[in-house]
């Protein structure tokens, strides 16, 4: 009885894996993009990577960076989210948290920042100290 | 490297064009060529740049973006940056500022040219891009910290154990307390795992909406159909929703449609620990039916009780478990068991000294600037005030102690007042039933009290009572108890009871299984197909006695049959398992829409259904009493419900919401000067649509057309809904911000500030108009006789066998209180609140009512045309046994319309009544013609309705036959018999039958006098011949006088009334059919005539005497000629 359950399960369990994967095949156009952070772990769906996401309007961005529409607003609201970037020295990929990356004409992760440091005007050196990791 | 090197490079670029001119001021002035340049400030533009703000920048918020524009501007004032703050923002317009400033409007709102600086515009620019990537940064952090508050949640160390062991096995059981996180996260989980047609069902219709919406908002697909839900009459789900939240009665009913259920892969049942009725049936389904289809997962979540239960239950199927430990700090526990004084006089009444002792000794140990309320449970209503008083009475000097009832009598409004918070220094005292246990949770709880006792309702099998009594609880509900005083923070928890006690407690709390009637259940249980309701796989089962007595129940009330040892449904049966409503109110339901009295039963339905309108603490107030008194209606207890109801409507309809100093009464004033709670008219106005609801989905309201508006009503309407809705809106706002406000402690002496506006009132009024209102009031009046008498013979016929009759001895002046026996319990009151109660001689029989005997008959008791039983809705055992929501109906005219089973004597005579009631009629005739057209009645009564459920739309048709038939059924009702009642007690039974026929052979039993369609057949249980399918006929044993009665009607010779045929040495029931037979034939000659007489009279119509066939008719000259050539012809 148990053997055959246990049969029955596995059976099932492929069921569902394929289910899965004929589901990727056939929107193909939507497969689920993730970003993640890897200072925090963040791990959000991305919808675009690049300068100008079509759902953003009027603007565009100064780098690549990876982007999510508005969730909080009804949709064509021409607002986003920036989730976040890769980091232009070490190219980690970092979140827009203050925590993790630091955004001056490009984005820096936090270490990466520090070490560069004196390339920065006075006023945002100041800023950068403060944080700590 | 370079990127460094490159921006570095930029950075001193942007120094030296800092400070070399700039050239852009004369290339515009260039463009715009104005005689005059005055430039302005930017914000003097404000109301120009709105739309400029919206269109090229995309900022909807102006307002927010110029206070932003001033803050930064006074910002950059102070500290000048040594650095390009363009550097800092990493998104830019697309298009390049030169563009953007060609675009600025050109004329302002004064028609004179828009004259703005590329300085300054740029500035602007800039700003804005500030402002951009400070909401971004908003945004961002939303998003962040509902990640974090996600991550932080109990259950999410278990995520990956969870996904593993749902890939492992088909059933998983989730066990985690209140606030792990398991409702909003678990489907969440499976969904990223890769399951997409997820159906999670909850015990609350209003759960499944809110978890809906925090779901979507935390799976950010608030805007999207991701997360959904379904519930009865409303749904949002669409074809590509992979999570639907549902009740767990939507998918028992989805459970008998396989591609419905079948399309669903991961099946989710939430709350499965409060061990609901369904919710314990629903786990029964659910294993059967991962046998039936082995291509959907099974997950079981509830809170840490009784693991073992559903471990053990799961078993076969391999059932995995994952365990979330809740958030939980120390708390101590003492015992304190409270020793009984045997010398106390009154023993049974609440001792409130061991809850004060407690409360002085929080107050002498912890001072009382350590924060932290006392919440104590009892078990019911009466303990709890008094206890408040006391407590209040305590507190008086120091005024320590705010007191706050809890129970579910309450309004929500009352109740919410335990979130508010106290003043400094002053702690809560939340005295509550049960309902704090895991219903309500309140926070900041410190001390808890725990009496150990709970009153539970107990339905007991057998006498079909209710029974409200006072328990112990279990080891599970003291466990839920103490750890409410360790939600905040570590606490301490006082039993008044031993360790040994505890120790005695029942391990968990009884399922309702045990504890309510199962005849929905069963009746459910069989629509589905589930006939074999002994092998049915219940989590637990239920007593075979109450199993028995539910299917015994049924087949009473004619939804059940037994045919060939299988249990199957009648098409009313059919009917009532589609509404999801007690047996008794699902009939009253459909045969409102056999009458066409819809309104006034679904009133009465909803007002049966919700706890009775009068507060508990009514009897004690005189003035409310008299102000009721005008509204009372001396039929009993649900008519003058509904009489309070089409009052308060009324008062409703005089009074608006926004008449805060206008002369006429509020609603709410109105019900509380009358001691009516007005939360249950709120509730009875939902309720009713909601039946509406129900009987339109099960297709048995013909589709009414809605009275139309005239396009002036509409607009008013229009003009009132606005208003109503922004009342509303604002009261909302009000109260969000007024959330958790301060309590005062004067606010106890039960003063409350009655100019408020309610917003329940508002809310009635959004959803029901003046129209509306009008026509619900039209309809639920029931001012004539007839229309009262309708109404009680439907609610009759729901609730039969549900009647009472007087004690013998309430007459007697010597009793104070009076007693009533029903077939199965002896010795029940009134409720105190009963209209019955203060009106005794309603139901009294009058000196000159009663009747005397004619000769030969004796018997003590009175012989009266006047006798009447009361109907009543249920018993309820608290102290005392009491019937609930009675009313009178005239006793024999009932008995025959509804009894079940109706034994009668050769002559007609004596009846015996579903073995309860034993009714003489001492005059030969009269009971014979009274019971042949009650099963006349009867039979049409059965007909209309099968009638009705087969062709749901043909009630319009049948106006008229139906107005005859209400007209018969009132005449029937109104016949004037003489007898007397006498209660049977068992002893009596053994003796009453006859046993034995004598009939079969004696007489011709082809021609069946009471139905002709009914085949006469012997009974052989109790002797006689059943004539319908609840007579039997010459079954009881005869008495002297009625032997003698027999005989003189025999003596003489038989003439017939209509025929004048005589027949000598007839036996009754011979006579008994000469006589139906004359009746017939008139009848079909009747009928005959009626179909000539049919022509209805028309404006021109005009008297006819016709020639040929001497008849007078109402005709038209053209309908004159058609009778002629009729006749000639």
């Amino acid at each position: 009885m148990d053997n055959e359950m246990k049969v029955e399960c596995e059976e099932s369990l492929i069921k569902i894996q394929r289910k899965e994967m004929s589901q990727v095949k056939g929107e193909k156009d939507q497969v689920v993009k993730y970003f993640q952070c890897e200072h925090c772990n963040l791990k959000e769906k991305y919808e675009y990577f690049g300068f100008e996401p079509p759902f953003f309007k009027k603007y565009k961005l100064r780098e690549e960076s990876y982007i999510t529409e508005d969730p909080f607003l009804p949709p064509k609201e021409g607002e986003i989210i920036i989730l976040g970037a890769h980091c232009i020295r070490c190219k980690k990929s970092m979140c827009k948290d203050i925590k993790c990356s630091f955004y001056f004409n490009g984005t820096y992760c936090i270490p990466c920042a520090k070490l560069s440091i004196n390339s920065f005007p006075q006023s945002v050196q100041d800023k950068l100290n403060k944080i700590v990791l | 490297m370079s990127s460094e090197r490159d921006n570095s490079r930029r950075y001193s670029d942007y120094k030296r064009k800092k400070y070399s001119h700039n050239d852009h001021g004369e290339h515009s002035s260039k463009r715009r060529r104005s005689p005059s340049p005055e430039f302005r400030q930017i914000q003097y533009y404000k109301y120009e740049l709105k739309r400029y703000l919206e269109d090229q920048a995309n900022i909807r918020n102006v307002e927010d973006f110029w206070k932003f524009f001033d803050k930064y501007q006074n910002v950059q004032q102070l500290k000048k940056a040594d650095f390009d703050r363009t550097f800092l923002l990493n998104v830019d317009f697309k298009e390049i500022p030169r563009i953007l400033y060609d675009r600025l409007p050109v004329l302002d709102k004064n028609g004179r040219k828009v004259k703005i600086k590329y300085e300054d515009f740029k500035e602007f620019l800039l700003v804005a891009k500030i402002y951009n990537d400070f909401q971004q940064k908003i945004k961002f952090s939303k998003l962040k910290k509902l990640r974090k508050t996600q991550t932080e949640l109990p259950i999410a160390q278990y995520k990956s154990e969870i996904i593993e062991k749902l890939h492992q096995s088909r059933v998983l059981l989730i066990a985690g307390d209140t606030g792990c996180g398991k409702s909003t996260q678990v489907p969440q989980y499976i969904l990223e795992a890769g399951f997409n047609k997820i159906v999670c069902t909850q015990p609350r219709r209003i759960a499944c909406i809110s978890l809906s919406k925090r779901v979507a908002y935390e799976t950010l697909t608030e805007f999207k159909s991701t997360v959904g839900y379904q519930i009865k009459f409303e749904k949002s789900k669409k074809a590509d929703t992979a999570i639907i939240f549902m009740t767990e009665g939507l998918l028992l009913r989805q459970a008998s449609e396989e591609t419905t259920v079948g399309s669903y892969d991961v099946i989710i049942l939430d709350e499965v620990h409060e061990r609901h009725l369904f919710g314990d049936f629903l786990v029964g389904v659910m294993k059967c039916l991962l046998y039936k289809r082995k291509d959907f997962k099974l997950i079981l979540m509830s809170a840490t009780i009784n693991l073992e239960l559903f471990q053990n239950y799961f078993k076969e199927e391999d059932v995995q478990t994952v365990q979330v430990p809740g958030r939980l700090y120390p708390i101590e526990i003492h015992y304190r068991p409270v020793i009984k004084d045997p010398f106390e006089r009154q023993k049974d009444k609440f001792n409130c000294t061991p809850y004060l002792q407690i409360i002085q000794m929080i107050d002498e140990k912890y001072p009382p600037n350590q924060k932290g309320d006392l919440l104590i449970f009892l078990n019911g209503f009466n303990e709890i005030s008094r206890l408040a008083d006391a407590v209040l009475e305590y507190s008086e000097n120091k005024k320590n102690w705010i007191v706050l009832p809890l129970h579910s009598t309450l309004s929500l409004e009352d109740q919410d007042k335990v979130f508010d918070y106290p003043p400094e220094g002053v702690r809560k005292c939340i005295i509550s039933t049960n309902i704090a246990e895991t219903s309500v949770t309140i926070d900041g709880i410190r001390f808890v009290i725990d009496s150990g006792k709970v009153n539970r309702m107990i339905y007991h099998t057998g006498g079909g009572v209710n029974k409200l009594s006072e328990t112990t609880i279990s080891q599970d509900s003291a466990k839920q108890r103490m750890g409410r005083a360790g939600r905040t923070g570590p606490g301490v928890c006082f039993r008044l009871y031993s360790e040994e006690d505890f120790n005695d407690f029942e391990r968990f709390t009884p399922a309702e299984i045990h504890l309510v009637p199962l005849e929905s259940l069963i009746l459910y249980m069989i629509s589905l197909g589930l006939n074999d309701i002994a092998n049915f796989p219940f989590l637990e089962k239920p007593s075979a006695k109450s199993l028995e007595e539910a299917v015994e129940k049924l087949k009473f009330s004619g939804a059940l049959n037994l045919d060939d040892d299988a249990l199957e449904l009648t098409p009313l049966g059919k009917a009532l398992s589609n509404l999801p409503v007690d047996l008794t109110i699902g009939k009253m339901l459909i045969l409102s829409t056999v009458f066409g009295k819809v309104d006034s039963v679904l009133a009465l339905a909803a007002l049966l259904s919700v706890q009775s309108p009068i507060s508990q603490t009514a009897h004690k107030n005189l003035d409310a009493e008299n102000l009721r008194k005008p509204l009372e209606s001396t039929h009993g207890d649900p008519l003058t419900y509904l009489n309070f109801y089409k009052e308060w409507l009324n008062v409703k309809q005089s009074s608006t919401p926004m008449s805060r100093t206008s002369a006429s009464e509020s609603s709410r004033k109105w019900a509380r000067k009358r001691c009516l709670e007005e939360q249950r008219f709120y509730e009875v106005t939902k309720l009713l649509e909601q039946f509406r609801d129900i009987l339109n989905e099960a297709d048995l309201l013909s589709k009414g057309v809605e009275p139309g508006m005239s396009s002036g009503e509409r607009a008013i309407r229009h003009g009132e809904l606005k208003n109503l809705k922004s009342m509303r809106y604002q009261m909302k706002q009000e109260e969000k911000t007024r959330r958790r406000k301060q309590l005062k402690y004067e606010n106890f002496s039960n003063c409350e500030d009655e100019e408020k506006t309610d917003i329940r009132d508002v809310e009635f009024r959004i959803s029901n108009d003046f129209k509306k209102l009008q026509s619900l009031l039209n309809e639920t009046s029931a001012d004539s006789f007839k229309d009262v008498m309708l109404l009680k013979l439907i609610l009759t016929c729901g609730l039969y066998p549900q009647i009472a009759v007087e004690d013998e001895h309430n007459s007697s002046k010597t009793v104070s209180e009076r007693l009533f026996h029903t077939k199965t319990k002896n010795f029940v009151f009134l409720r105190p609140t009963s209209f019955f109660v203060t009106n005794p001689e309603i139901l009294q029989l009058h000196d000159d009512d009663i009747e005397i005997p004619p000769p030969n008959y004796f018997s003590k008791r009175p012989i009266s045309r006047k006798h009447q039983i009361l109907v009543y809705q249920s018993i309820l055992e608290t102290k005392k046994v009491y019937l609930m929501n009675t009313f009178r109906m005239p006793a024999l005219q009932t008995l025959m319309l509804f009894g079940k089973r109706i034994f009668v004597n050769s002559s007609f005579t004596k009846f015996v009544f579903d073995d309860f009631l034993s009714l003489d009629v001492p005059y030969y005739g009269q009971g014979k013609k009274l019971l042949m057209v009650a099963a006349r009645l009867r039979k049409k009564w059965k007909d209309s309705l099968e009638k009705k459920l087969h062709n749901p739309e043909s009630s319009d048709i049948d106006k008229r036959e139906v107005f005859n038939f209400v007209e018969d059924l009132i005449n029937y009702i109104s016949t004037n018999v003489s007898y007397n009642i006498k209660r049977l007690l068992t002893a009596d039974l053994k003796s009453l039958f006859k046993r034995e026929s004598r009939f079969v052979g004696n007489e011709d039993l082809t021609f069946n006098p009471f139905d002709e369609d009914f085949k006469i057949s012997e009974n052989h249980e109790f002797g006689g011949v059943n004539l319908t399918s609840h007579i039997v006929y010459d079954c009881l044993i005869d008495e002297e006088w009625a032997w003698d009665l027999e005989e003189r009607v025999l003596g003489e010779t038989f003439e017939c009334d209509s025929c004048g045929t005589k027949i000598f040495d007839a036996s009754i029931f011979r006579r008994l059919q000469h006589e139906a037979k004359c009746e017939q034939d008139r009848r079909n000659k009747q009928d005959g005539d009626d179909v000539s007489s049919k022509i209805v009279a028309k404006p021109n119509s005009k008297v006819f005497e016709c020639e040929k066939c001497k008849q007078k008719l109402l005709l038209t000259p053209v309908e004159i000629l058609k009778h002629k050539k009729g006749c000639g012809g």
